[in-house]
């Protein structure tokens, strides 16, 4: 039945002509639009690591199930405004709905919000949303030549949407925007049959962001397409605070650290640069975690990094109540029209808890894109070297990889 | 292995090396008391400028980028403006509506819907009256580029496809040539009248360019949407 649904829509979508609907009544403005991307993926495996055989086992076959076609996309975007008072957005993606394996970091709802602008000095925005944190995680991913965001900002270490409200201010031709939001704290798993509900302990997530650019407002966006005549910077800053009873952990989660029981703080800081069709970012996270309990319920996997240090059980040789996670990825990139090109180098690492030794994970990935009509239609290829060391246990991601496919936007 | 690809990546960073346009630089840059410009034309007496703005407003403002006056009809989306005589015609870009205002008063005297199918931000982006031709033309803003000529009822009784640019974000008449602007491209390009072929193509150091205009000196002025700025080129040739 869901798969009929989605052909009926992506062929009423298809039926413009232009693949982007727009209706307007003169006051109330409808835009339809969609995605679908494709891709193919490969693993380079890792020789001598019993994870990629069939049920670990060494004795057994490469486990190739990873090398495998596949869908990233599948979206379905209703944006509309209301006179100058009201917009909202509902953005679905089929692809994720009707795969439960990684429900807690994609459950397939993207937004459902309404934002009221009738204030004037405020804007209120409330419903399920992107939170205002990590500026990587705010940028649109149809605007990237990658087919996946770094570890830090894909999703496992943070939760980037949640359901709540927020407040926008923009001054100074929009070169200075501040934000400043409560949520659930739930994240992603709000929307899941395992969520729905807060924590026992009722307490939000409170989320705070800041940024500032010169000589021109600075949209979320990173590569420079249209090939800027001026240096143009942004400098972001962003906390995060929240405090549960409960974790809560989903199919999917690799890390175990994104809905914890206990206090988390977190910030982070970012960059970003554009000019003639060059680019650089930079972002960097930390999170102070101050767990309640020492263990995931995932005891079975016995991975160290899973053990966590409290007040009444330490572990390594720092005698805290609490653990540090975090980060820094940094990209440069390059784009040119007359080529229809981008080509994107980005750099991450990513420590999910610092009270063990070596288990910080690093990987260089490449990017290039061909644009056959702009981001409406591009091919995009990754490739991910890992730098960490691939013997290590405790490392998560181990395995090169690359990863080539067509997107293409119905707009 | 490492080394090598980088080596590569390196090599395509660099692999560029293209002719580029004349590039003009501004004399002057006035800061305007409008938010999030989106395009300019002179007044009647030539004493300043109406400007629309994205947020769906007309105003006036003095030659020093003060606001002078504001019209009090809003729509949703302006885009464009032009004066013709006694009419100032506004086009909102996501009602795909021309609104016409009285320039003396700035009372809304009517207006008309011309339909396009396109995305609510890539309708009208332009508006001017074609002095060759005798028509008041509409202009979409990319994928594709459409010149769409209207007759004395406003529908449209003639389109043609604009190549060579990116995207267009403006558009004005001058010394008997059309004048584009392009956003995408930074650029400004003069055309032939009826041909629509590219004479000539500036590029211009100016993010977000989004109106042209031409003052009673025969001064190129050009406002930045997000820069919130109004730049003067001086006189430009089409040699």
């Amino acid at each position: 039945m869901k798969i009929k649904i989605l052909s009926f829509i992506f062929c009423l979508a298809a039926l413009s002509g232009r693949g982007q609907i727009s209706l307007t009544n003169g006051r109330h403005n409808l835009e339809i639009s969609g995605t679908i991307s494709t891709f193919y993926n490969q693993r380079i495996f890792t020789p001598g690591n019993p994870e990629n055989r069939i049920n670990d086992d060494t004795s057994r076959p490469f486990d190739k199930s990873k090398n495998r076609f596949g869908l990233r996309d599948a979206q379905l975007q209703l944006e509309g405004r209301i006179g100058h008072e009201w917009e909202y957005e509902l953005q679905v993606d089929f692809a994720d709905m009707l795969n439960p394996s990684d429900i807690g970091e994609n459950p397939g709802l993207m937004d459902a919000w309404v934002q009221y602008k009738g204030l004037r000095f405020l804007d209120i925005k409330a419903g399920y949303q992107k939170i205002p944190y990590s500026r990587n995680s705010l940028v649109p991913f149809i605007y990237s030549p990658f087919w996946q965001r770094s570890e830090m900002t894909r999703g496992e270490f943070f939760s980037r949407r949640d359901i709540g409200i927020t407040l926008e201010k923009s001054l100074w031709n929009q070169k200075i925007n501040l934000y400043a939001g409560m949520y659930s704290g739930m994240g992603e798993q709000v929307l899941t049959q395992y969520g729905g509900d807060n924590d026992p302990a009722g307490q939000f997530e409170y989320v705070v962001r800041a940024d500032v650019a010169w000589p021109s407002r600075y949209r979320y966006r990173d590569y420079d397409v249209n090939q800027s005549p001026l240096p143009m910077f942004a400098l972001g800053i962003a906390g995060r605070s929240v405090k549960r009873m409960f974790s809560s952990f989903l199919p999917g989660d690799d890390y175990y650290i994104r809905v914890i029981s206990g206090s988390r703080q977190m910030a982070t800081a970012d960059f970003t640069f554009q000019y003639k069709g060059f680019s650089a970012q930079a972002e960097y996270h930390i999170a102070r975690i101050t767990p309640t309990n020492d263990t995931d319920p995932d005891t079975d996997n016995n991975r160290y990094r899973e053990n966590r240090g409290t007040k009444d059980y330490k572990i390594g040789s720092l005698p805290t109540s609490f653990f540090k996670a975090g980060g820094f990825l940094g990209s440069l990139s390059y784009s040119n029209k007359k080529l229809k090109s981008i080509f994107s180098l980005r750099y991450d690492n990513f420590n999910p808890n610092d009270l063990v030794n070596d288990n910080t994970e690093e990987t260089l990935s490449f990017a290039y894109a061909y644009q056959i009509n702009g981001f409406n239609a591009m091919v995009k290829a990754q490739y991910w070297y890992r730098l960490s060391n691939r013997t290590n246990p405790l490392i998560q991601r181990f395995d090169d990889q690359f990863r080539i496919g067509i997107q293409f936007l119905l707009r | 292995m490492r080394i090598y690809i980088l080596f590569l990546f390196s090599l395509a960073f660099l692999a560029c090396s293209f002719l580029k346009p004349e590039k003009l630089k501004p004399v002057s840059k006035t800061k305007i008391d409008i938010p999030e410009p989106s395009d300019i034309c002179p007044n009647a007496d030539g004493s300043g400028y109406f400007v629309v703005s994205d947020n769906g407003f007309l105003a006036e403002i003095s030659s020093d980028g003060k606001m002078l006056r504001k019209a009090s009809f809003e729509g949703t989306d302006f885009e464009a403006c032009f004066l013709k005589g006694d009419t100032l015609a506004v086009a909102d870009e996501r009602s795909r509506e021309v609104h016409f205002f009285n320039p003396k008063t700035l009372e809304r005297l009517g207006s008309r819907e011309v339909p396009y199918p396109g995305g609510r931000n890539k309708g009208f982006e332009a508006i001017c009256f074609n002095n060759t031709r005798n028509a008041w033309q509409l202009f979409s803003e990319k994928d594709p580029i459409w010149l769409f000529e209207l007759d004395r009822n406003w529908l449209v009784s003639k389109k043609d496809k604009i190549k060579g640019l990116s995207d267009l974000s403006s558009a004005t008449w001058h010394e008997g040539k059309l004048w584009l602007l392009s956003d995408e491209d930074h650029a400004v390009f003069c055309c032939h009248p009826k041909t629509l072929d590219i004479e000539k193509k500036w590029s211009i150091p100016v993010i977000n360019p989004e109106g042209i205009c031409f003052n009673t000196q025969g001064e190129l002025l050009v406002v930045s949407d997000d820069m919130g700025i109004l730049f003067n080129f001086g006189k430009v040739v089409n040699q």
